[in-house]
């Protein structure tokens, strides 16, 4: 589909010489080895497809400036009305600012996280340990990777390519090879399904919930400040009933987990197909919530924005604020039906026979 | 001109305007690297990729890789070895090595680098 100049192909062991090993480390140290390999895979991967909607945004940004196309729709009734650029037309700009928030939510998503891994080396040199630094970040990875990719080559498709209509779809631009090239980061290194698992059964359970508390503590201490004062006050309200449902989705995923347990009276092992219904929508669920208290930033902006700036500084703020705003007011709120589905989970879907689909 | 459209503001507001890393940088395990050199680096790479990385974008995917079953050889476009040369030739793969015992650059800083130069692989 895409990545071609990748070489990827089947190796074979042994074929026309017999295979040969080596132990790297000690023994049993394999899979340990490996997760430190995959961490850093996982990152890079996120971080690549959030980069590639990143240019698939302004690569439509920079073609909606340029393209003319019908009259603006308070003037569709007027045939002598003057063609304007399509950033003039409605569902056009909330294309570009959907794009626009994400893009810029998920890039201070992987620059936060390197936050966390700055902690972990500078305790590290200090030979000591940070572990709340590593409990964060561990949480914070499938979050990278799995809602980075699954988001950036959603929106690369659903938005990007869309704003160019049927140019986009053409090898005259770059989107069409955006989108074959960035399916990949979907699947390689842990599937979206495989991320939703790792989520909630290791970087949730396992960790007994510590990492998750102290980042929706976090969350609420914003929510509940003053934070850009009278400008930011809807959306901190936003921020407050999203963190809500999405600790509503996490109360319902473990109330299934508990029901699981056939050590229990009433446990019925079956009970853990309700988590794994759910495990996709809770990663995409916690990365809403996260992302949209990453835009934060917007307080900055505000503050800036209070003295004298060069045009293109005020509009780089401007839009900062804009981008906060628009995730916390068109996003945010579709959780309440996130909270409202996986409440209702039963096992129906699992009781289906095969051949009904 | 590239395809690659790069945001190195919204790095460095992120870096430097929310997230306060010129109280990391130039400190303790990263008294090497000070904010002004962290800057430098990443308008380096940024160059880099738009310039040099991006330029085989289109070309790899047209003509991409070919494998000889036989002798087990891979034949890479002359594009992309072009710009695979320039990534190895800058030398900034360094940044995510480690400087004695411990990492001497902040992750903060390598990840806002990666960015740019990983679109080299698509």
């Amino acid at each position: 589909m895409g990545l071609k100049v990748s070489t990827t192909c089947e190796l074979t062991f042994g074929e026309h010489a017999p295979a040969k090993g080596w132990l790297l480390g000690e023994v049993h140290d394999g899979i340990a080895q490996m997760f430190q390999v995959i961490e850093n895979a996982r990152m890079m991967v996120g971080t690549r497809a959030i980069a590639t909607l990143s240019t698939g945004y302004l690569n439509a940004l920079a073609y909606a400036k340029e393209r003319v196309q019908g009259a603006d729709l308070t003037e569709s009734s007027n045939k002598a009305a003057a063609r304007v650029t399509i950033t003039h037309h409605p569902d056009i700009r909330r294309s570009l600012m959907t794009q626009k928030a994400y893009v810029e939510a998920m890039r201070s998503l992987v620059i936060y996280t390197a936050t966390w891994q700055d902690r972990v080396s500078m305790a590290e040199h200090a030979g000591e340990c940070d572990e709340l630094a590593e409990r964060v970040n561990d949480l914070l990875l499938p979050i990278v990777k799995g809602y980075g990719s699954e988001r950036s080559w959603v929106l690369l498709g659903i938005e990007s390519l869309q704003t160019f209509g049927g140019s986009g779809f053409l090898q005259d631009y770059p989107i069409e090879q955006y989108v074959r090239d960035a399916k990949i980061d979907t699947l390689y290194e842990g599937t979206t399904a495989i991320q939703g698992q790792d989520l909630f059964f290791r970087k949730i359970v396992k960790d007994k919930g510590r990492a998750l508390t102290h980042l929706a503590q976090e969350i609420q201490t914003f929510a509940a400040s003053e934070a850009g004062n009278g400008r930011l006050k809807v959306e901190r309200e936003l921020l407050a009933a999203g963190l809500e449902d999405a600790q509503g989705i996490l109360a319902a995923v473990f109330t299934y987990l508990m029901s699981a347990n056939p050590q229990d009276e009433n446990g019925d092992i079956r009970n853990i197909y309700k988590v794994g219904l759910n495990t996709t929508r809770l990663l995409g669920s916690l990365g809403d919530v996260v992302c949209s208290w990453l835009l934060r930033g917007a307080e900055a902006a505000l503050d800036r924005l209070s003295g004298e700036l060069p045009p293109a500084e005020k509009s780089f703020y401007e839009g900062k604020v804009a981008a906060a705003q628009f995730f916390a007011r068109e996003i945010l709120p579709k959780l309440a039906a996130e909270r409202a589905i996986a409440q209702r989970t039963d096992l129906s879907l699992m009781d289906l026979d095969d051949a009904a689909f | 001109m590239s395809h690659y459209k790069s945001n190195l503001r919204d790095i460095e507001f992120n870096l430097f305007e929310v997230f306060g890393r010129d109280e990391v940088l130039g400190h303790g395990l990263y008294e090497d690297l000070d904010t002004a050199t962290a800057r430098s680096i990443l308008v380096e790479i940024d160059r880099l990729a738009r310039e040099d990385l991006a330029t085989s974008f289109e070309d790899a995917d047209r003509h991409p890789p070919v494998f000889d079953p036989a002798s087990g050889d891979v034949t890479m476009p002359a594009s992309f070895a072009r710009s695979y040369q320039a990534w190895m030739d800058s030398e900034w793969f360094r940044l995510q090595l480690p400087a004695g015992q411990a990492r001497s650059t902040p992750p903060t800083a390598t990840e806002s680098s990666s960015p740019v130069w990983r679109r080299r692989w698509v």
